[in-house]
């Protein structure tokens, strides 16, 4: 068979490239397909007992508790996000100002994300005791508090609590992003706008935010990703408590996912895909106008 | 050629026969030189099981491995063993509240040969769990009671020579023991600790308070907890922290590892809890050490003595390949001697069996059993006495999908306890919840 030497090439970049897609179909694209199958069939017992149409997504919307895991989800990622970007940029500044100590500085700020979350979450759990707790132990004898703060016991502390934890542990990664951001801007030009009077502040907003635009939506889209499947922190230091004021979606999904319930936990896993696509189109589509 | 051509038909199907096992069945099962146990927690936690495969393998000369699985991660774990039909897992330490849905799912063996001898001894009512459609699934082995510990010390400085019985008594005992040992202003020493978080075991210590007031939290899967009873246990239990304040403000967020704490560091006066903890009080670390015991939950008005028990039954996998010999295990860890052993070697544990108490065994341990715990014969003989107390009025709820019943009502019951629902919203939200769950079934 003779074939054209421009569609010999184009055969074998299909050759080439079928070794990847079939991997990337039979680790991504089927179990996506699967888990969507998935959400309108009912289960016993973990066996699948047949179609059932929408009854699962009715099932999920016409369920309190699907609503106030929304909530508190929602709460749980505008908090870690927003703190982490405040953080990582006071940070990343820091570090990049700190010439002589660089490399030290930088490597106490990833400790942290080296750091397992559950481990993490059981850590702050016990620091944070009302009872037993190191930080209690510290607001009493400075005299900030006069009685023991309920942390983890009350709901807007409990939720505070889980977000400082978050951010303990997630924003080195952020600051990383960043930090590399801003050692890609020129010196020339901060050396030129000092040189045109320019203030910390004005260098802040008018040079180094600008410039690092791209690497803050870079933060802003995988933290929100991330934190809006998170499902460690929450379990190990509250269990979804008080009430289920911190029980985020992940967790309702984990302890549907315990109970075999497979028809409800597949239709959650595609809702919670549609609202990540959702934000995840938003931020990309701001990529593009950046880029643009 | 013909002939030859059904002689090799022949040979093929006879070899496919033997291979896909269709020849002999059951009845061809081969002595095995191993079981697999999959066992709640590490077998140095449980010097009662361990002690016994080991007793057992040298009788049979077959070892009993053990997967040492985290607690945590055990339901999950069997789980995915059964539901994939793995045969290399024979045994499993289970929860009392899984059995029926397991057997429901047809994961398991039924166990009716060797509970014969087993369930005349039980305490009438504690094998609720272990049936489904009248066959026994599950026997209980290695089981816990709730009790409450008391502060042996702090009581005879209140005056007192017995542990509240009364829920009247134990808000008074509760009273005086509530205070700031150091003068800071801020309380040190609680009256009465508990476990408390959404996902612990604070369901069960309202469901022993349902119990005393002749309540049900289910009766069958009908939910009966949203009742004069229901209420009146939860609001006696919130009202320890809300309105009594004898309750730390943080037992909210209590789970049974903060109890211990609570109750080895000496900043608690009463802690509501299972018997497992019991162990660990006379070590050097702990600051109650000889001044502790344990007695019944004090009763509410117009109730009566209850308990409650967690078991670990242990189940036969339908799909292991060596089943009699798997059953003969369960026996001898399951039955009578089985569970005089577990009493005597693991201080804490409980045989629903009340007659086990009668045992000399049990009454006069080996010293050295004693030693490992730290405890005098006098503590000992006491400290049993009390479990056979509980151990007599034990009662289960029963349920099909209960473990999934119960994540829908605790953490209501914990939102009553911290004070954002009232008691009465808290079960009328936590029914239609649980009514939910029932749809499925």
């Amino acid at each position: 068979m003779n074939l054209s030497r421009s569609a010999r090439s184009r055969l074998n970049a299909y050759a080439l490239m079928t070794p990847s897609v079939t991997t990337l179909a039979l680790v991504a694209v089927f179990p996506i397909v699967f888990v969507i199958f998935l959400s309108f069939n009912g289960f016993y017992y973990g066996q699948r007992t047949g179609l059932v149409g929408i009854r699962n997504y009715v099932n999920i919307l016409t369920d309190p508790n699907f609503y106030s895991s929304l909530e508190a989800t929602f709460v749980f990622m505008v908090g870690s996000v927003v703190g982490q970007l405040l953080l990582a940029v006071i940070f990343a500044m820091t570090i990049n100002h700190a010439r002589r100590f660089e490399s030290g500085v930088r490597l106490i700020a990833i400790l942290p994300y080296m750091v397992s979350m559950v481990a993490a979450g059981v850590t702050f759990r016990w620091m944070l005791n009302t009872e037993f707790g190191l930080v209690n132990s510290v607001l009493l004898a400075l005299g900030i508090t006069k009685q023991p703060i309920n942390f983890l016991g009350e709901p807007g502390y409990a939720m505070a609590s889980i977000i400082i934890a978050h951010l303990w542990s997630s924003t080195p990664f952020a600051t990383l992003i960043l930090l590399a951001g801003m050692k890609s801007i020129s010196t020339d030009i901060y050396e030129s706008a000092a040189m045109d009077g320019a203030g910390f502040f004005t260098k802040f907003f008018s040079i180094t935010v600008p410039l690092i635009r791209p690497q803050i939506l870079v933060v802003l889209l995988i933290q929100t990703m991330f934190s809006f499947r998170h499902f460690p922190l929450p379990y190990a230091m509250t269990g979804g408590g008080p009430g289920v004021s911190t029980k985020v979606l992940a967790m309702l999904l984990q302890e549907k996912m315990t109970f075999l319930v497979f028809g409800y936990n597949s239709a959650l896993s595609v809702i919670m895909m549609l609202i990540t696509l959702v934000i995840a189109f938003f931020y990309l589509k701001l990529m593009t106008a950046e880029r643009g | 050629m013909r002939k030859f051509v059904l002689f090799v038909c022949v040979i093929c199907v006879s070899l496919s026969l033997t291979v896909f096992g269709v020849v002999g069945g059951e009845a061809a099962e081969k002595k095995p030189s191993k079981l697999v146990l999959m066992n709640a927690g590490t077998l140095s936690g449980d010097p009662g099981i361990d002690f016994m495969r080991q007793e057992w393998g040298k009788k049979h000369g077959i070892t009993i491995e053990v997967i040492e699985q985290a607690e945590k991660y055990l339901f999950d774990k069997e789980l995915v063993a059964l539901s994939s039909g793995d045969p290399s897992i024979d045994l499993m330490a289970a929860n009392e509240r899984w059995v029926q849905d397991w057997a429901a799912a047809r994961w398991l063996e039924p166990l009716d040969e060797i509970m014969k001898d087993i369930v005349s001894y039980y305490t009438p009512g504690v094998d609720a769990q272990l049936k489904f459609k009248g066959k026994y699934y599950g026997s209980h082995g290695g089981n816990m009671v709730m009790v409450m510990y008391y502060r042996s010390d702090l009581l005879r400085q209140s005056g007192r020579s017995e542990p509240p019985r009364t829920w009247g008594e134990l808000i008074e005992f509760g009273k005086w023991a509530t205070k700031d040992l150091d003068g800071n202003g801020t309380i040190d020493q609680w009256g009465v600790v508990h476990a408390g978080q959404p996902v612990t075991h604070f369901g069960d210590v309202v469901y022993t308070l349902i119990h005393q007031l002749g309540g049900k939290v289910y009766d069958d899967n009908k939910i009966t907890v949203n009742s004069e009873a229901g209420r009146k246990a939860l609001q006696a239990i919130v009202d320890l922290r809300n309105k009594h304040e004898i309750s730390p403000p943080g037992v909210n967020t209590y789970g049974s590892n903060e109890c211990l704490q609570a109750l080895k560091s000496g900043s608690a006066a009463m802690v509501f809890s299972w018997t497992w903890m019991g162990k660990l009080l006379n070590r050097p670390d702990s600051k109650i050490k000889d001044n502790w015991s344990w007695a019944l939950i004090p009763v509410l008005p117009g109730g009566k003595p209850s308990s409650i028990t967690i078991t670990t039954p242990l189940v036969l996998n339908k799909a292991s390949r060596y089943k009699s010999y798997a059953k003969d295990f369960i026996h001898y860890y399951t039955s009578y001697e089985g569970q005089v052993t577990e009493v005597v070697r693991e201080f804490g544990n409980v045989a629903l069996m009340p007659k086990v108490y009668e045992d000399p065994r049990v009454k006069n341990p080996p010293r050295e059993e004693l030693e490992k715990v730290n405890v005098s014969l006098e503590q000992w003989t006491e400290l049993q006495g009390r479990i056979l107390e509980a151990v007599k009025v034990v009662q289960i709820e029963r349920a099909r999908k209960q473990g999934e019943l119960d994540r829908a009502l605790w953490p209501d019951m914990n939102a009553a306890l911290t004070g954002i629902k009232s008691v009465d919203k808290a079960l009328a939200d936590a029914e239609k919840q649980m009514e939910r769950v029932n749809r499925t079934l």
